[in-house]
């Protein structure tokens, strides 16, 4: 890494980084540090907080329904990745494709992601409602029975599909963005070679945008565990029975319905440490696979 | 054609850093409001403002009441009042125990009586008896409103809106399927019978419908004169048992039967706004709700005729409902002088005609008896017969009786959480029972971890 000489001196570069180090400090390092403290306490409302060393964290381990949480977060994140990256790809490919009216599709497509989650989880309750909703009369002549409010996998579809929705247009943008760097000549020599539709997607252009994808996966993977708040909150709360109860939404409820924020603040470290070292897994697969040129 | 190693590592760490950021500001985001919290009695409070504040979390209509409640109060004595509507119960919840941390009070807070313990146990919290002016009569309270505001023999808060849950039924549904809405079922075998007439002959799709909240389940276990936990529902002393009693059995094996022959839905947990519309949609033909919907129904309900009825016991047996709503509590440690307003304004709000105007305005019922008695004088109950029902409800209830006064938990949320959610798995299991042996065992769990 090479320093680029910008500033004359390093009080004047300190000072410039100053309000941005200031912020970072106040809003993100220091509740982190206080978070992780909160986490050894027995800290509920307005109770006095008493120092339970690792009594939370075990609490934690031996919790069955944490351990369930835990589990339907990870697939809950695989199916919701793998869900956004696949439709997304699929669709930028079918825009890259059309000769007329781009802009349109590209702007129906990239419409949910500018709903904030709230508006978005309420147009799919309404949709989706079991005994209101729009769709539910024609899936229930499909022969499916519309019990999401009882059955819980039926409402883990539902969040998930409603999580893979709202993220579609995020990615199409860089999707988008990505394939229409794809020199022409390959796609020329692709179709004299009579490589043609699905195929080339997948042989040619997945391979050269492979450092999009991967950072989508990283994104997508964080909105996952984080991101999907509103969608569980507004339309399952967690439930039935705990279906949907993933980790982020597990640790509010910990906190912020029953007050016990010793245990929340455990909790929100686990969930630190799992999404990091996820995190830490996909940058090496990522600097294994990525093509970035050259 | 296989992807290679990346020779220009710049565009991986730039990524690399982007994304490392967004991941711990979204870890740390929600973590961040996890402070600390200190507690304990004694601590010093500054008032928000100059004026009295009051912290409520009355939305709608009931807040415009509310606000005009506090601008009377100002013309009458010149003192001003915030009313500051926080959103929901929970958030007042929220925002004072942050308030407590700084330092800066609001003068009253409306707490939902199922967080009553969790206030009482931070020992920040003043008795209104001992605030309210000496020529205060504590005993115009309703005696079942009074029982389960008193702590250890004092009004610990003022009682202000209060309801209990009263089943509303569509009149024309019932009268298309030859039931008589004049006599509409009083048990739960009843409203099975009702039900099945009402599906049966396809005048709605459900017969009954109620929000999946634990207040419907108290009110079952009050009627039943069964206690839900030990030491009389919390109120002498820590409770560590969940009961479940024959009676228990019966109502969810009822339940479970009505779920399973499509004759009630299920609008969701705490979906109170779902059931609701079910029921103005003409989808169920009956709702258990608040008797503080009685406004709202009445007005949304287009194209039929609503009627209200008492709550329908799981057997002949009716001792009486558990109270719900809130009530305001005053946080001690504020300066002395301030107590004296707070007083007089405390007692204003419990005057019969404020009380009057709020029963009118907000469908909660009157809850002190002169004011009953003038609504009384005025044929008010003759005329709206709806409210009547839901006051004569909690007035033919056997005050005395411990299983009547709502459960007070410290860790209440977390035990009404674990008891909804498991009503769907007991609801949905292949063995009833032993799901409600688990949902015993995981309440028991929640209040040992609360206790002990």
């Amino acid at each position: 890494m090479s320093t680029r000489e910008i500033f004359d001196s390093r009080i004047e570069s300190g000072l410039l980084l100053l309000p941005t180090l200031l912020v970072t400090v106040v809003f993100l390092y220091y509740p982190t540090a206080l978070a992780f403290r909160t986490s050894f306490f027995d800290s509920s409302f307005g109770r006095a907080e008493v120092f339970v060393g690792l009594e939370n964290y075990v609490g934690l381990l031996t919790s069955s329904g944490y351990h369930r949480s835990i589990f339907i977060s990870v697939v809950f994140a695989a199916v919701v990745v793998v869900g956004v990256v696949v439709v997304s790809l699929y669709l930028t490919f079918l825009i890259h494709e059309v000769d007329t009216g781009q802009g349109l599709y590209l702007i129906s497509v990239i419409w949910p992601y500018a709903l904030p989650p709230a508006v978005g989880a309420l147009v799919f309750l309404f949709i989706t409602h079991p005994t209101l909703g729009v769709l539910t009369g024609p899936i229930e002549s499909l022969g499916v029975e519309v019990d999401w409010f009882n059955n819980g996998s039926q409402a883990f579809v539902v969040v998930a599909l409603a999580a893979i929705w709202k993220q579609i247009g995020y990615n199409v943008i860089f999707m988008i963005a990505a394939m229409n760097n794809v020199p022409d000549t390959l796609t020329e020599t692709a179709e004299l070679d009579g490589v043609g539709g699905l195929r080339r997607l997948v042989s040619v252009y997945i391979p050269i945008m492979t450092p999009t994808i991967f950072f989508l996966v990283i994104i997508n993977t964080i909105y996952a565990f984080f991101g999907t708040f509103a969608f569980v909150d507004l339309l399952t709360s967690g439930g039935p029975s705990n279906a949907t109860n993933i980790l982020i939404f597990n640790l509010y409820q910990e906190g912020f319905s029953f007050f016990n924020f010793g245990v929340a603040s455990a909790k929100s470290v686990v969930l630190f440490v799992i999404v990091g070292v996820l995190m830490f897994v996909q940058f090496q697969i990522t600097d294994r696979y990525s093509y970035y040129g050259g | 054609m296989a992807p290679t190693r990346g020779s220009s590592n710049g565009i991986s760490r730039r990524n690399t850093l982007t994304t490392t950021g967004a991941a711990l500001a979204a870890a740390t985001g929600l973590t961040g409001c996890l402070g600390g919290s200190s507690g304990g009695g004694g601590a010093e409070f500054s008032p928000i403002a100059e004026e009295l504040t009051v912290w409520h979390a009355m939305g709608g209509t009931n807040g415009e009441t509310l606000d005009q409640i506090g601008s009377d109060f100002e013309d009458e004595t010149g003192k001003p009042v915030n009313m500051e509507f926080q959103d929901s119960y929970e958030n007042v919840l929220t925002n004072t125990l942050s308030a407590f941390d700084s330092g800066n009070v609001s003068d009253m807070l409306q707490v939902d009586s199922l967080f009553a313990q969790q206030v009482l146990d931070t020992d920040q919290v003043r008795p209104v008896e001992e605030i309210l002016p000496d020529d205060f009569d504590s005993g115009v309270f309703l005696d079942n409103v009074a029982e389960f505001f008193t702590v250890d023999g004092e009004l610990a808060s003022l009682p202000f809106n209060n309801s209990n849950a009263i089943m509303y039924i569509n009149r024309d549904a019932f009268e298309e399927a030859g039931l008589d809405p004049d006599d509409p079922p009083q048990t739960l075998a009843e409203v099975r019978s009702a039900s099945e007439q009402l599906v049966d002959q396809d005048v709605t799709q459900f017969g009954i419908t109620w929000p999946n909240h634990v207040w419907f389940v108290e009110t079952w276990y009050g009627f039943e004169g069964e206690l839900m936990t030990d030491a009389e529902n919390g109120h002498a002393g820590e409770p560590s048992e969940f009961r479940t009693p024959d009676a228990a059995y019966d109502m969810f094996e009822w339940w479970r039967g009505m779920a399973e022959d499509d004759l009630y839905t299920n609008p969701g947990i705490e979906a109170w706004g779902e059931a609701t519309s079910l029921f103005t949609e003409q989808e169920s033909a009956m709702l258990l709700t608040s008797t503080a919907s009685v406004a709202g129904l009445i007005a949304n309900s287009d194209g039929f005729e609503v009627g209200a009825a008492p709550y329908p016991g799981i057997s002949d047996t009716r001792v009486g409902p558990v109270i719900g709503g809130a009530s305001f509590y005053v946080p001690d440690g504020l300066p002395e002088s301030r107590y004296e307003d707070i007083g007089q304004l405390l007692q204003y709000m419990s005057e019969p005609e404020v009380q009057t105007q709020w029963h009118k305005g907000s469908g909660y019922y009157p809850i002190t008896q002169p004011s009953v008695d003038s609504l009384r004088e005025e044929g008010w109950f003759e005329e709206n017969p709806m409210y009547g029902v839901a006051l004569d409800q909690l007035q033919s209830g056997d005050a005395s009786n411990p299983a009547t006064k709502r459960a007070l938990l410290g860790p209440a949320r977390n035990v009404q959480t674990v008891i909804q959610d498991k009503s769907v798995d007991i609801l949905n299991a292949d063995d009833m029972d032993a799901e409600i042996e688990a949902l015993k065992t995981e309440v028991e769990d929640v209040l040992d971890g609360y206790y002990n």
